[in-house]
């Protein structure tokens, strides 16, 4: 009970600095919480917002996807063939630590301004992660799990299917939580420039006209729709889980 | 004289939102003559290890006092109590003589650094470690390491030392190994000993008396002196009188385990 | 694994690296793909070499490397106290501690806007991106380091009479250094990033501005110099933070093993 009171009270600080920030630097500089309310309302409600959010959206929809295909199928591969595992994971580790902004603009020459580009940003950002998961998965799957399911007379489909793949589920699905997250951001920075539509470019139009409460509005857009889709995530990680358990103990039962 | 541990009416009742209250031990007394050596033996759970920390200072009991020297010891460890757990407690970043001398050099008392140096050698010498001296912990067996905490605790000179089954996690001829050095070390240190063990054996091997403590709430059950003279070592295991101690205590250990088992999770 | 085996794997990897490359100058050089979309690599390094020897561009990197190393720095004490604080008091980490824990899937850089146009357009906004970006990972792992901490630790120090600083001093520091460690090499990587980042969206000055005016601007050959030059630049630091981690944490197995 305390800690929802605790919450409501960090909220409420919040927002009393921001509004305290708003005062202080003029509403030129910082939005106030209010008016910022007041343009949210409005781009929702006019359905402003609509062809933008869709942009985004689909952006980011197919760049996970493409994202888990290919990040999975790698990483399962190299987490499998343990040499090759070896050789590049601190490839793929030094690729993650890079400034991925730095590779924007040879993605922009390679695939033009259009909504491909958006595409390839959320996925550079997203397969690293669902790779290095799957492929850390794979390697620790316990190997008197394989040897169990041999003398129990199942094939290599059959042992991939029923007792490799649940084993790796919690691994696969964290990357993937962070993939997916990390997808979304990638396609939002890459609508910053070089865009006509998408959350992104609202962002950065508002600066090239200094609307502060638009700048505001779209930011808490993006951070409540990140929260969102992280929380969506994590119910579909929730699903998978159950439904590992039970692929699990029924295999043991029969 | 020093060392003489006087526990009166300890009580240890654990209280947790929307649960009964659990009694951990007590109402307990008894207490250790200066120099003697006290062993505790009970089934798991029946509240040994908090016995031990009320004793200590290191956790503060429901009610009852603990004296030590006639102080009364509460929320406050007694600098002249040193203690000996199950778990590694060496420090890993720092070398086996450093972590010896980690008592001397940041503990209450200032001690110059000449006499650190010194205190350091001997005690290394007494748990069989001076050529280990500049080793890490992460070099040592579980054997060895245990040995480092022996020393940092001795080093500072406690009067009474509560070990909590510190040979629990080490094999068999380990631990007999060990024992013998406590032995030794005790009779070299005078001080009171107090330790908590799981067997019986080893209970009745080193000890001058052995207390039994129920299944929860803990409660002393009985009471066995073995009689044997200071100068024992583990070969104490051939005197006649030997099995006959261990077989009354595990006559009353028995029945407590079983209650133990069958109550507690 | 051996350093000698070690050692081949590193081998491999050069020998993967080297054919891409070569590859890729091959596939340039023959016109396969048009010089406004890539440049050989030789091309790139020797755009690199002269861009080394100029005024200006050294001032960027400088200013690039200025503002990743305080963000850094803020970002490293922000999230050591943050992450202390959350462990001695578990009201305030039961606040925190989610959105902590969800903050990297926070487009941070959306608030970049709202710094600029508050803290002006300097170097101020840059820096604070990269500490909002550093500071939570600090923070989870100095937290996630106290918590590790074995309690037979503490209770050893208690007994033996040591002051809630040296406490603090002498065993919490040492004990949560491997987690420290970890948190200070995604803390560098990620203020590294951040910088680079709000350069790169709108700065007057920097690498990150560089590259996004050498693109603008059809200057293929410095564009892909300058990015050869954050790619080196980003390894070589991750690579020495490697180093310093093995070295600092040497003798340790894990705490509380037996």
């Amino acid at each position: 009970m305390r800690i929802y009171i605790d919450r409501l009270l960090a909220v409420l600080l919040v927002l009393g600095l921001w509004n305290f920030l708003s005062l202080s630097y003029g509403s030129d500089a910082v939005a106030a919480p209010m008016a910022t309310w007041q343009r949210l309302v409005m781009l929702i409600s006019t359905g402003f917002i609509g062809p933008h959010l869709n942009f985004t959206l689909s952006s980011w929809i197919v760049s996970v996807l493409l994202a888990g295909v290919v990040g999975l199928s790698i990483g399962l591969l190299l987490g499998l063939h343990r040499a090759s595992g070896l050789v590049f994971e601190p490839l793929i580790i030094a690729v993650s630590s890079l400034p991925k902004v730095t590779l924007y603009p040879m993605v922009l020459l390679i695939c033009g301004l259009g909504q491909s580009s958006k595409i390839a940003f959320g996925f550079i950002h997203g397969v690293l992660p669902i790779m290095l998961f799957t492929l850390g998965a794979a390697r620790e799957i316990p190997l008197h799990y394989v040897k169990t399911a041999r003398t129990l007379g199942l094939n290599r489909v059959a042992t991939l299917r029923r007792v490799m793949l649940p084993a790796m589920a919690s691994g696969i699905v964290s990357g993937m939580r962070l993939g997916a997250s990390l997808a979304l951001l990638g396609v939002i920075i890459g609508e910053m420039f070089g865009a006509q539509q998408g959350l992104g470019f609202l962002l950065m139009n508002a600066i090239d006209i200094n609307d502060t409460a638009q700048m505001a509005a779209v930011a808490l857009i993006l951070i409540f729709l990140a929260l969102a889709l992280n929380a969506l995530v994590r119910l579909l990680i929730y699903m998978v889980d159950r439904h590992a358990l039970r692929s699990f103990t029924q295999l043991f039962a029969s | 004289m020093a060392g003489h541990l006087a526990v009166k009416e300890l009580r240890l009742i654990y209280s947790s939102e929307g649960q009964a209250d659990v009694h951990a031990f007590g109402p307990l007394s008894f207490s250790v003559a200066p120099g003697e050596f006290v062993s505790i033996v009970g089934p798991s759970g029946c509240g040994k290890s908090s016995l031990l920390e009320c004793v200590s200072g290191l956790m503060r009991p429901s009610s009852g006092e603990v004296y030590l020297d006639g102080q009364l010891i509460v929320d406050q460890v007694h600098p002249d109590v040193g203690m000996v757990f199950q778990q590694d407690a060496s420090f890993p970043w720092l070398t086996v003589a450093d972590n010896i001398a980690f008592g001397l050099r940041y503990g209450r008392d200032h001690v110059p650094a000449k006499k650190i140096r010194f205190l350091v050698e001997e005690a290394l010498e007494q748990v069989g470690l001076t050529e280990f001296a500049n080793h890490y912990p992460s070099q040592l067996s579980g054997g060895m390491r245990q040995r480092v905490s022996m020393a940092r605790t001795l080093v500072m000179r406690p009067q009474l030392l509560l070990l909590d089954e510190p040979f629990a996690s080490l094999d068999l001829q380990t631990r007999l190994l060990m024992g013998e050095e406590l032995l030794q070390l005790w009779r070299q240190s005078g001080a009171s000993v107090l330790l908590i063990t799981h067997s019986l054996e080893e209970a009745v091997m080193l000890s001058d008396r052995v207390l039994v403590m129920s299944a929860r709430p803990g409660l002393l059950r009985h009471e066995l002196v073995t009689g044997w003279s200071r100068d024992r070592h583990t070969d104490i295991t051939t005197h006649p009188d030997f099995s006959a101690h261990v077989n009354a205590l595990w006559a009353v250990l028995r029945d407590e385990a079983i209650t133990a088992m069958r109550t507690q999770a | 694994m051996s350093a000698r085996s070690s050692l081949s794997y590193d081998g491999i990897r050069l020998l993967l690296i080297s054919s891409f490359l070569f590859l890729l100058e091959l596939v340039c050089q023959l016109g396969w793909v048009q010089s406004q979309v890539m440049v050989p690599p030789t091309v790139m390094v020797h755009t690199l070499w002269k861009l080394l020897h100029s005024d200006a561009m050294v001032a960027d990197i400088a200013v690039t490397f200025g503002a990743a190393f305080q963000a850094l720095v803020i970002a490293v004490v922000l999230g050591m106290v943050l992450g202390w604080l959350m462990h001695r008091w578990s009201r305030l980490r039961d606040v925190v501690y989610p959105v902590m824990s969800s903050w990297y899937s926070i487009p941070v850089f959306a608030l970049y806007p709202m710094l600029i146009a508050f803290m002006g357009l300097n170097q101020r906004p840059v820096i604070a991106i990269g500490v909002l970006m550093a500071f939570a990972a600090m923070a989870l792992n100095t937290l996630r380091g106290l918590q590790s901490i074995p309690t037979v630790l503490n209770k050893s120090a208690r007994i033996m009479g040591v002051s809630h600083f040296s406490f603090l001093l002498r065993v919490q520091l040492p004990a949560i250094l491997p987690s420290l460690m970890t948190g200070f090499k995604m803390a560098a990587t990620y203020a590294f990033i951040g910088v680079i980042m709000a350069e790169f969206i709108l700065s007057p000055r920097g690498l990150g501005h560089a590259i996004s005016f050498a693109y603008n601007d059809f200057d293929t050959r410095t564009m892909y110099a300058l990015m050869l030059l954050v790619i080196l630049v980003s390894a070589s630091v991750q690579w020495v933070l490697i180093q310093i981690e093995r070295r600092v944490l040497a003798h340790r197995a894990t705490l509380g093993s037996v």
